[in-house]
C-alpha cells in the first residue's frame, strides 16, 4: 500500500466537465467512482494532481470531492489520505473547501 | 580681519567632514528616491494586475450571459463552457500571484473578502445548470444574470479595496 497518484490530464482529461455521468464522458462523477473510489480503498493516500487541464467548473469539483463524503469518508480522514496537488493554490483550497462543506451539511462538521 | 573662535571652528568642521557629510546627504536622497520609484513601480503593477482581472471578469460575464441564455448544449454551447472554465483557470492565477504577494496582518484580512467573493462568484456562476443538458429556464435567467454580476462586482470591489488598503492605507 502506498501512495497512488492520479492526474486529471493523463488519467482522466483534459476537460473535465459536468457533475453527473448524463452530463457527458468526463464528469465529476465519472471521475469519483472510476478512479478515485478505486484509489483510495487500495491505497493508504492517494494524490490527485489537478494541473494540465483547462479549468474545472464548481459542479464537477463539487461532485468529484465532495462527493467523497456522501460516499461515506470523514473528513478526519481524508485529511490524513487525500493529497491535492496544484500550483493554483485557489483549487487547492477549493476542493477541500467542497469537502469541508458537505461534511458539514452530513455530519455538522 | 580674523574669525572669532566659534566661526573658525565651524570653518574646521565643514572643511573636516563636509565631504563625507555631502556624500550621506547624496545617499541618503538616492536612497528615498529609490524607494518612492519602487513604490510606484509596485502600484502599477499591482494596478494592472487588478485591470487585467477585471477585463478578464467582463469578458467572464458575458460568456455567461451567452451560455445560459442557449437554448441547447450544442457545440457552440460546449465550445463556451470550455472559454469559461479557462476564464475562471485565468483569473483564479492572477489572484494567487497577487494574493501570496501581499504581507503584513491587515492585507491578510483583506484577502480573505477577496477570495470569499471569488468564491462565490465561481459557485453561482458554474453550478446547477452549468455543463448539463438541462437549459436555464427564462425565468431564472434574469436574476441568475443579475446576480452573477453582483458577485463580479464584490469581487473587483474587493479587490479595489485590497489596493487601496496596501498603497493609501485607507
Amino acid at each position: 500500500m502506498q501512495n497512488h497518484m492520479i492526474s486529471v490530464l493523463n488519467n482522466f482529461s483534459s476537460n473535465p466537465s459536468g457533475r453527473y455521468y448524463t452530463d457527458g464522458p468526463n464528469s465529476g462523477e465519472r471521475f469519483r467512482n472510476e478512479l478515485l473510489l478505486p484509489a483510495l480503498k487500495g491505497n493508504t493516500e492517494v494524490t490527485v494532481d489537478l494541473d494540465g487541464a483547462l479549468g474545472y467548473g464548481s459542479s464537477f469539483l463539487e461532485e468529484a470531492f465532495g462527493g467523497l463524503v456522501r460516499a461515506g469518508y470523514k473528513l478526519a480522514e481524508l485529511k490524513g489520505r487525500l493529497h491535492v496537488h496544484s500550483k493554483i493554490a485557489t483549487y487547492r483550497n477549493r476542493v477541500w473547501r467542497y469537502i469541508e462543506e458537505e461534511s458539514i451539511r452530513r455530519y455538522g462538521a | 580681519m580674523g574669525l572669532d573662535p566659534e566661526s573658525m571652528m565651524l570653518a574646521e568642521l565643514i572643511k573636516d567632514y563636509g565631504p563625507p557629510v555631502a556624500w550621506i546627504v547624496a545617499i541618503i536622497g538616492l536612497y528615498f528616491n529609490n524607494r518612492s520609484a519602487n513604490t510606484r513601480e509596485k502600484r502599477k503593477e499591482f494596478r494592472s494586475e487588478i485591470d487585467a482581472i477585471e477585463k478578464i471578469v467582463k469578458d467572464l460575464l458575458g460568456k455567461l450571459n451567452t451560455y445560459n441564455r442557449s437554448k441547447t448544449r450544442d457545440d457552440a454551447a460546449k465550445q463556451t463552457e470550455v472559454e469559461i472554465k479557462v476564464l475562471f483557470r485565468e483569473i483564479d492565477m492572477k489572484w494567487d500571484r497577487l494574493a501570496r504577494r501581499q504581507s503584513g496582518g491587515e492585507l491578510r484580512l483583506l484577502i480573505a473578502p477577496c477570495a470569499n467573493c471569488l468564491e462565490q462568484f465561481f459557485d453561482h456562476a458554474t453550478d446547477k445548470y452549468f455543463e448539463t443538458d438541462d437549459r436555464m429556464p427564462e425565468d431564472e435567467l434574469g436574476t441568475h444574470h443579475q446576480q452573477n454580476y453582483i458577485l463580479a462586482m464584490m469581487f473587483t470591489e474587493a479587490l479595489h479595496s485590497l489596493f487601496l488598503k496596501k498603497f493609501d492605507g485607507i
